[in-house]
């Protein structure tokens, strides 16, 4: 495929010798939005740190923008921005001093970065407290930061790992439609998530992975027609769960309701 | 001028694979956030005063030393004395208050996926430790450089010779250090490799404490060494090959210092170049290995074991909560280990000092003298027990506490009898093994024990006595206060008349020894009393303070 911008190749992690992703593979395009979805511990953050550098695959290849991770991890790490689910932050920098030191580490000269800072962050409403360091800050407010931080170079790819985490309804209803407009501008977006509805009304494209593998691949739509089920929410519990949902949820009422009995 | 260094500066960088822009902003940064990081032996203090205040005590403290070491000793005993005590003292510091230098998890969060070679990233964290190391090398070595000029050995040239390598050689403690990082992370997870640098923080806080002590003692053991044949065998440690180049510089060219000075050198150079090597180019692998997700094996058998041990000590739910509660903190929590553990190392420094004083005689023989030192083992435990009850309300976990008070705890009083078993069993046992053991080398084995075990419900009681003044709340349930030492500081002073009878005591049982069992039964009746008391008034306090918010 000539525009893909992330090809992965049977990718391996093993960790004390049990599979936290197992060969899988997948291409995708330049300008898609591709949601990455699956239960916890199926190992979706473990992917997502191995196409960002942070974790070297037992096997397999990763090739961003044609380029090989593994070899040239330098320029492939130029081309990617990162939002991680947790941490990711010195907290005793202050907004500014962080986004600058982030800046300065992918060469952006200074007059142009102080410019970005100020504007993301005024995007964001964090104007005020730009210069308050990051220990004071809320959850929802940190990944501001992170997500101004994963933006500022202007990546071509960008990897989300649950962005939305403690957003409020505003700057998440901003993030989506920012989503939207950097792909039709041609930025390829991995999106890394267990919110249903937000990956089904934002993303092209779903891959469900399951116990390391991947279960499922292709546009909702195509989805529901493979597993004849009439929502996102559906398919992903057909396949991802062995047994049923209410079934379960009855069990543990019972182990609950027991105690007093 | 200045910009053509500054070019070839840069040039040089980056045929060493360092980016020069990344590596400045980079150092910037860690330099920034190590100033503004809470001190972990300090903890109420920014790193920055808090480096002062470390930097400003080792200089009065070899200042010290050097007072009393300069006219005594030779220069090369000398340069070794401040040699191995300054190497030391950077190996634990840099260990224990600097290892995030070093390693720091958050670097892999936030550096991870950025475009920053391994070299480029490494070179930032030693240029970092490097400042640190100068500095707190200088603190601890500028004042023996100087008094060496003045000394019996007068060569003025001494501080110029000693103080360069008193920083080679603390370059080289450093560097030792970062390599065992690099070894350690090779063979233990993240969490392991947390508690191992814990443990060295205890070793360190019990070296600042009582290393000059032992060293002012050992001083006349040295001097009468140095007409022996132990030179050689001194030579052998790294101190000595440091010590050697010292007596190189100031014109001793002996073949013996010639010798282990050229060998200080090339090892310096060695462990400077594997560093900088084989540890730069992995670096990324080392961190991302310190993240990785490995499975915790819990052991079902120490999980038994210890439920056991619950149902034996408590006897309502409340109680064995506590217990367990109080004693997965005593283990697991870094201040409270910090704050307590060293104190364990008190009874080994104790008995080393009465060795090098040779006062250590079994005090229950009624031919010696009952030693101060004997007495001092004895002070260990009412000293754990105040450190103890002013921590215990204090925690950066306070967050968690809510638990409590949602939860229906039927009998407080026995809540906090648990939170005092917990630490009976975690602290005060392996306190009374430990006395015990060690002057059962010196004295007869029951001698010992019936020491230890004398100091052990000495203990108890104060332990509830010290209770009687708990001012309420749930344990680790509120912020940690700055003023705790002040009011721990107070109750110490408070408690003064009552350390004094308990020397009276032990003074008069170690003279009537039979009067020992039934003492220590009384006093444990006495303990229980008291504790109990303690226990309900604790509650009570609770309650009030849980109505009140």
């Amino acid at each position: 495929m000539g525009d893909a911008m992330i090809e992965v190749s049977h990718l391996t992690k093993y960790y004390d010798g049990v599979p936290a992703v197992d060969r899988i593979s997948f291409t995708i395009a330049r300008g898609e939005i591709v949601g990455y979805l699956g239960p916890n511990g199926a190992g979706k953050s473990t992917t997502v740190k191995m196409l960002t550098g942070i974790l070297r695959p037992t096997e397999g290849s990763i090739l961003i923008d044609g380029l090989d991770l593994l070899r040239e991890p330098i320029e492939v790490k130029k081309r990617i921005g990162y939002v991680p689910e947790t941490g990711g932050l010195y907290e005793s920098l202050t907004a500014y001093e962080y986004l600058q030191l982030v800046g300065r580490l992918h060469h952006i000269p200074d007059e142009v970065l102080d410019h970005r800072i100020e504007e993301f962050l005024r995007t964001f409403g964090l104007e005020g407290v730009m210069h308050e360091r990051l220990s004071s800050y809320s959850k929802g407010m940190k990944q501001k930061v992170l997500i101004s931080a994963a933006l500022l170079h202007n990546p071509k790819v960008l990897f989300l790992d649950e962005p939305l985490t403690g957003l409020d309804a505003h700057s998440a209803l901003l993030l989506k439609e920012l989503l939207r407009y950097l792909a039709a501008e041609g930025k390829t977006i991995f999106y890394c998530s267990h919110i249903l509805d937000v990956v089904e009304r934002t993303c092209t494209r779903v891959i469900i992975i399951h116990k390391g593998r991947i279960v499922a691949d292709g546009t909702v739509e195509q989805l529901k027609e493979l597993t004849r089920q009439d929502t996102l929410e559906d398919v992903f519990k057909q396949l991802t769960y062995s047994s049923d949902i209410e079934g379960l949820a009855q069990v543990f009422a019972r182990h609950i309701l027991e105690r007093d009995a | 001028m200045s910009r053509r260094l500054l070019a070839s500066l840069e040039h040089v960088a980056r045929r060493l694979g360092i980016d020069p822009h990344q590596y400045w902003h980079l150092l910037r940064a860690s330099l920034l956030v190590d100033f503004r990081r809470q001190s972990a032996v300090a903890s109420d203090q920014p790193t920055r005063s808090a480096l002062l205040m470390t930097c400003l005590v080792f200089g009065l403290f070899s200042l010290v030393l050097a007072l009393f070491a300069f006219r005594t000793l030779s220069s090369f005993h000398y340069s070794l004395l401040f040699l191995a005590y300054s190497m030391l003292m950077i190996a634990f510091i840099v260990l224990s208050e600097f290892g995030a230098t070093i390693i720091s998890p958050d670097d892999y969060e936030v550096l991870g996926p950025r475009p920053i070679t391994s070299r480029t990233y490494f070179a930032a964290k030693l240029s970092n430790l490097l400042f640190y190391v100068v500095l707190i090398g200088s603190s601890l070595n500028i004042f023996p450089a100087l008094m060496g000029a003045f000394s019996d050995f007068a060569d003025r040239s001494f501080p110029l010779v000693y103080f360069p390598v008193a920083l080679l050689a603390g370059l080289f403690s450093a560097m030792l250090v970062v390599l065992l990082y690099g070894a350690v992370l090779r063979v233990v997870n993240y969490e392991k490799f947390k508690d191992v640098l814990v443990y060295i923080q205890v070793v360190f806080s019990f070296f600042v404490f009582f290393g000059y002590q032992l060293l002012l003692r050992a001083m006349p053991h040295l001097e009468q060494g140095q007409h022996g044949g132990g030179r050689r065998a001194i030579l052998l440690t790294p101190p000595g090959w440091f010590a050697g180049l010292v007596q190189v510089g100031l014109g001793q060219w002996e073949r013996d210092y010639l010798l282990w000075a050229g060998w200080g050198i090339l090892m310096t150079g060695v462990l400077v170049g594997a560093g900088l090597r084989s540890f730069s180019l992995e670096y990324s692998r080392h961190l991302a290995q310190l993240r990785a997700v490995t499975a915790e094996r819990w052991r079902m058998r120490r999980r038994l074991r210890l439920r056991a041990l619950e149902r034996l000590l408590g006897k309502s739910p409340e109680e064995r909560v506590a217990f367990f509660f109080v004693r997965q903190m005593l283990r697991r929590n870094r201040t409270l280990k910090l704050r307590l553990y060293p104190a364990l190392g008190f009874p080994i420094a104790f008995v080393a000092i009465g060795i090098l004083e040779k006062n250590l005689t079994d005090p229950f023989l009624s031919s010696s003298s009952v030693s101060s030192v004997v007495f001092f083992t004895a002070l260990v435990g009412p000293l754990l027990v105040l450190n103890f009850h002013a921590l215990l309300p204090y925690s950066e976990e306070h967050g968690a506490a809510w638990v409590f008070r949602v939860t229906p705890v039927r009998d407080l009083s026995r809540f906090f009898a648990g939170v005092k078993k917990a630490f009976l069993v975690s602290i005060l046992l392996p306190l009374f093994l430990l006395t015990g053991g060690l002057f059962s080398v010196f004295w007869a084995p029951a001698h010992a024990f019936l020491h230890a075990a004398f100091s052990f419900v000495l203990s108890y009681l104060f332990l509830g006595i010290v209770f009687l003044f708990y001012r309420g709340g749930f344990p680790f349930s509120q912020e940690p206060a700055k003023m705790v030492q002040t009011r721990q500081m107070a109750l110490a002073f408070l408690s003064m008349p009552l350390w004094g009878a308990m020397f009276a005591l032990m003074y008069i049982l170690y003279r009537h020894p039979k009067w020992m069992f039934g003492a220590l039964g009384i006093l444990l009746l006495l303990g229980w009393i008291v504790n109990r008391a303690a226990d309900q008034k604790a509650a009570r306090a609770t309650m009030a303070q849980q109505e009140w918010e």
